[in-house]
């Protein structure tokens, strides 16, 4: 008789997988039903020997009885298995997902930066007079910058003093305004604000987002801009970027500079997988303009020249913030679309 | 501006074993930006960005100059032809020629103009090296006169013009300003129109030959058969030049560098060198003197600086020898006096250098940025505005409040048009307009966030089903001319989903005392109201006339978030907490214009003894309320007779008591 052989089997299905309802059901036919297993080893109990027969009859109940015990208990655990059955992954029910601009974000994040080195975050209007946008800052009337087709002025009466209406093309409109603010320096300001420009297309929106950093003091030098902003670089972009500033000409500040920051993809080498770097320029990435505040710019703020110094940037927050992402953005005005699409994904 | 110049013509003036790439590298950090090197043929071509300010280098000269202070005398050797060059001496072999033309100008057009005529030249083709330096640069090669006048101007960064003196009716040139409109044909073959005030030179029959620092004339040209000539060597006024080469938008080499204000004193130089060109290449013998118009001669600039003051700006100790050096790199004269240093500028930085800081300037640059020190600005209190902080502060913990209860942040243009402003019902006369606005779409500066809104949601219908917006940015008025600061909502929701977002607003910034008062904006179905704090109107919400085919309903919320923020509170000021058994009461209203919800709450604070709290407990059809009073008493427990006792005097104020009865 070879129960053994049938137990082995029995055993190594009831093994093999995790068994459902209906897999027990066909194990039941098969060990113990009308043609199963169990029934024809009692058959063949017949043919035996009633010295075997003893041997023999009371192993095949034990077998039928474990056979029964162990589906028994199969079932009883599927039973319990499923009315506590829960998947602790389905998400049946969701909040709304909201979301922040991306500018929010970077607004946010280069106000705390600066907070942290005693800078004040200030706010002047948009809609400003082309005194503090031009005239005070060292720019003369006949200046390209003050034509129509470089800067959005307002239909409004001019102002004797203060001349046209416009829309603050630049933060840097509030430099002056801070030191009148201010009467006398220390002045440690951040001015991050919208501004317009009359271009639009896939790099250019006609409102866009600055910041300004001015610092004015005793003592202020070159050594104190270059400290701040790679203080700035290093905690907005990375500890291992690097800055360099370059000449430059601005109106409202001499020297000038062009701040330039090491490419974060060919790691300032310029070379990426053996060709040149498509995202800089040998290297290099322009982050904007800055520069040691002009006398002329400190004498419109009321500020002695002679005794204080000082020295202001102007940065681009989206610009900032596409160049620290790496976002491939084809289109810039997509910031101003309203597109869903794109803002909640931040 | 960007010019392109040849690197084997640089090494003429500057002569160095340095790479095209090192060359580059280092002089781009200490003077002109070197963006691009092209590689043609066995030489190298830079694209050199020149700043606004520089004019004077934007030419072999100029640039071999920056190269003498930018390397050490190890690295290269620079030499200036022209440093010995004495013009007064020069004129000297042409003194007795006398003069074969007539030019008369405008004290208003011109500052400088130098001419002589020469004769006997043999139009042909340039000798190679013109010819190769000029193409490598992408300028055509015509025929060697005009190809000379180009090549001076590359060298020397001076702008001339040669005409054919024998087409020159009278051998004349009179300069006017155009008066009406009339036509010119540029030597190009091109006719333009011009415009009052434009500069042009006419000649005696009154034909046009030449429009003044952009291009010449196509009746005066040099052709093949020329074989007299009138060099000339002007300096035009530089806004004149500006506006007609903008007007025209030909924006040729001469009219940028004119247009950027050229000094009077290179086209001594220029003049000589082409000259010296037309002799040797074209054979050309003098036919006159030279003539030379310039009323008020350059007087050399001296600046008289404290040196203390120079290290000080810059923020390294330098020694005064080092930085008489770098400034005579640059062509400065320097006299040490004391503490001063009396710097003398060459004449060809006379636009630029004026100032103390602009001595600071070239000294640090040529000491090399990259060698400073990083230091950060010392720590210093400044004085800010509460105010100002506390809107900053409000706008971060507001904006994430809505983020994170599923708002999604938009920021839209602040300028609107004129359809959205009639759409709304609002008239455009009081809106401030740009004046020349880039697109009819953005003309306007906006009065209102919420129309934006609710074009963010016509915008995203295709693909988004519900609707949570919001927006914080400013408006702009100008009767009187202000700004303020806005706070817009949009939902695809009812009148009481906004006014609870408007709730959750106001109580999250700890204010209480608000209230809504039915309101008339014409925008607005009759679900409206203002949303009143300390019995200000700070703003108003309700559901919009307009909706979308996929969206039964739009509710929109603008408050003034200098408002809110004015009478928000940082902590809320806490209640004890009930001692004894709160006891509630349970009452109907039927609401309408005389009962409104807040009319009961107010009066029942007013009114009643030991109450805690009111709440709406159950809405049916938004006009029948159940509401739950909570009475609680500090000192002791109160009795289910005292409470009713209240309820009654509640309903009598309300004089409902023939409706009410318990």
């Amino acid at each position: 008789m070879d129960i053994e052989k049938y137990k082995q089997r029995f055993d190594q299905t009831i093994k093999s997988k995790g068994l459902s309802k209906s897999d027990l059901e066909e194990l039941k036919i098969e060990y113990l039903g009308r043609k199963g297993i169990i029934r024809q080893l009692f058959s063949t109990l017949a043919e035996l020997s009633s010295l075997d027969k003893k041997k023999y009859g009371p192993k095949i109940n034990e077998f039928k009885n474990y056979v029964q015990n162990t589906i028994a208990d199969i079932e009883s655990k599927l039973e319990q298995n499923s009315k506590t059955f829960f998947d602790p992954t389905l998400p049946k029910l969701s909040f709304k997902k909201g979301s922040l601009h991306p500018i929010t974000y970077a607004v946010e994040e280069i106000s705390s930066i600066f907070s942290k080195i005693g800078f004040v975050r200030m706010s002047y209007n948009e809609v400003e007079w082309e005194y503090f946008s031009f005239s005070a800052l060292n720019i003369p009337p006949d200046h390209p910058a003050r034509d129509d087709v470089e800067t959005f002025f307002i239909d409004y009466p001019k102002d004797k003093k203060l001349g046209h209406l416009l829309l603050s093309p630049h933060t840097s409109s509030g430099q002056v305004q801070e030191m009148l603010r201010l009467k006398q320096p220390p002045i440690r300001m951040i001015n991050i604000a919208k501004c317009y420009r009359p271009n639009w297309d896939t790099t250019h929106t006609p409102m866009f987002h600055q910041f300004e950093g001015l610092c004015i003091d005793k003592g202020i030098n070159i050594t104190h801009l270059k400290g701040t902003i790679e203080y700035f670089v290093k905690h907005y972009f990375g500890q291992n970027r690097k800055i360099r500033l370059r000449p430059y000409d601005f109106r409202f500040t001499e020297p000038s500079f062009e701040i330039d920051i090491s490419c974060a993809v060919c790691s300032g080498s310029g070379v990426y997988n053996g060709s040149n770097c498509r995202v800089c320029k040998s290297g290099w990435l322009e982050l904007g303009g800055s520069g040691m505040v002009h006398p002329f710019v400190l004498r419109s703020g009321k500020i002695d020249p002679d005794v204080y110094s000082g020295w202001a940037f102007g940065f681009g927050v989206e610009r900032v913030f596409l160049m620290r992402e790496g976002l491939q953005v084809d289109d810039l005005r997509v910031f101003y679309s309203g597109d869903l699409r794109f803002l909640s994904e931040f | 501006m960007n010019i392109q110049l040849p690197y084997s013509w640089i090494r003429d003036y500057f002569k160095t074993e340095l790479s095209a790439k090192k060359f580059a590298e280092r002089l781009s950090l200490v003077g002109p930006s070197i963006e691009k090197i092209d590689k043609i043929a066995d030489d190298y071509v830079f694209d050199i960005e020149i700043t606004p300010n520089r004019v004077d280098m934007a030419c072999v000269l100029g640039i071999a100059q920056e190269a003498n202070a930018a390397f050490s005398s190890n690295e290269g050797v620079f030499r200036n032809p022209f440093v010995k060059f004495n013009y007064v001496e020069f004129k000297k072999r042409f003194a007795n020629l006398g003069k074969n033309f007539e030019i008369s100008l405008l004290s208003d057009g011109s500052s400088r103009y130098i001419a002589i005529a020469f004769k006997d030249v043999k139009v042909g083709s340039s000798p190679d090296f013109i010819a190769k330096r000029l193409s490598s640069v992408g300028v055509k090669s015509i025929n060697n006169i005009v190809d000379i006048s180009n090549y001076v101007m590359l060298e020397l960064g001076q702008p001339n013009h040669i005409f054919d003196l024998d087409r020159l009716s009278g051998a004349q040139l009179t300069m006017k300003r155009v008066k009406e409109a009339e036509k010119i044909t540029l030597l190009d073959g091109r006719s333009v129109s011009l415009a009052e005030g434009d500069l042009v030179f006419v000649d005696a029959e009154g034909r046009l030959v030449d429009l003044c620092g952009i291009m010449g004339g196509y009746l005066s040209s040099v052709i093949d058969k020329t074989k007299n000539i009138l060099i000339t060597v002007p300096v035009y006024d530089k806004l004149s030049i500006r506006k007609t080469s903008m007007r025209l938008g030909i924006r040729t080499s001469a009219a940028v560098l004119f247009e950027k204000g050229i000094d009077e004193e290179r086209s001594e130089w220029a003049i000589s060198l082409l000259c010296d060109l037309i002799e040797k290449y074209a054979g050309g013998k003098p036919a006159s003197e030279i003539w030379d118009y310039y009323p008020h001669p350059y007087k050399p600039i001296e600046i008289k600086v404290d040196y203390n003051r120079i290290t000080e700006l810059i923020g390294v100790s330098l020694s005064k020898k080092q930085i008489e050096m770098v400034l005579k790199k640059l062509g400065f004269s320097v006299k040490s006096q004391k503490n001063n240093l009396l710097i003398t500028v060459p004449f060809y930085r006379k636009n630029d250098i004026a100032t103390v800081y602009d001595i600071v300037e070239e000294i640090a640059r040529v000491y090399g940025y990259h060698k400073l020190p990083s230091n950060l600005s010392p720590f210093a209190l400044v004085k800010s505005q509460d105010k100002t902080e506390k809107i900053f502060d409000y706008q971060s913990k507001i904006k994430h409040m809505l983020s994170s209860f599923g708002f999604n942040e938009v920021m839209n243009y602040s300028m609107t048009d004129l359809e959205t402003i009639k759409r709304f019902g609002e008239d455009a006369k009081n809106y401030l307009r740009i004046t020349v606005p880039i697109s009819k779409k953005l003309e306007y500066m906006r009065q209102y966030l919420f129309p934006s809104l609710f074009e963010n949601a016509v915008y995203n219908q295709g693909f988004v089903s519900e609707f949570h917006l919001f927006e914080l940015a400013k408006v702009y008025f100008k009767n009187p001319l202000v700004e303020e600061l806005r706070l817009a909502l949009l939902v695809n929701k009812d009148y009481y989903y906004q006014q609870a977002v408007v709730r959750k607003i106001l109580e999250f910034l700890n204010i209480y005392d608000y209230d809504f008062k039915q309101s008339n904006y014409g925008f607005l179905g009759y679900k409206q109201a203002d949303i009143i704090v300390n019995n200000k109107v700070i703003g108003f919400c309700g559901e919009l006339k307009e909706s979308l085919p996929d969206f039964n309903i739009f509710s929109v919320a603008e408050m003034s978030f200098e408002a809110l923020v004015d009478k928000a509170s940082k902590i809320k000021a806490v209640r004890p907490l009930p001692k004894y058994a709160v006891i509630k009461f349970d009452l109907n209203f039927q609401l309408n214009n005389q009962l409104r919800f807040s009319d009961i709450k107010q009066t029942a604070f007013n009114q009643l003894k030991h109450l805690y709290d009111v709440k709406v407990v159950d809405v049916y059809k938004d006009q029948r309320i159940t509401v739950r009073f909570y009475f609680t008493s500090f000192d002791k427990n109160l009795t289910e007779e005292f409470v009713k006792n209240q309820m009654r005097k509640l309903v009598v104020s309300l004089g409902l008591k023939d409706k009410i009865k318990f």
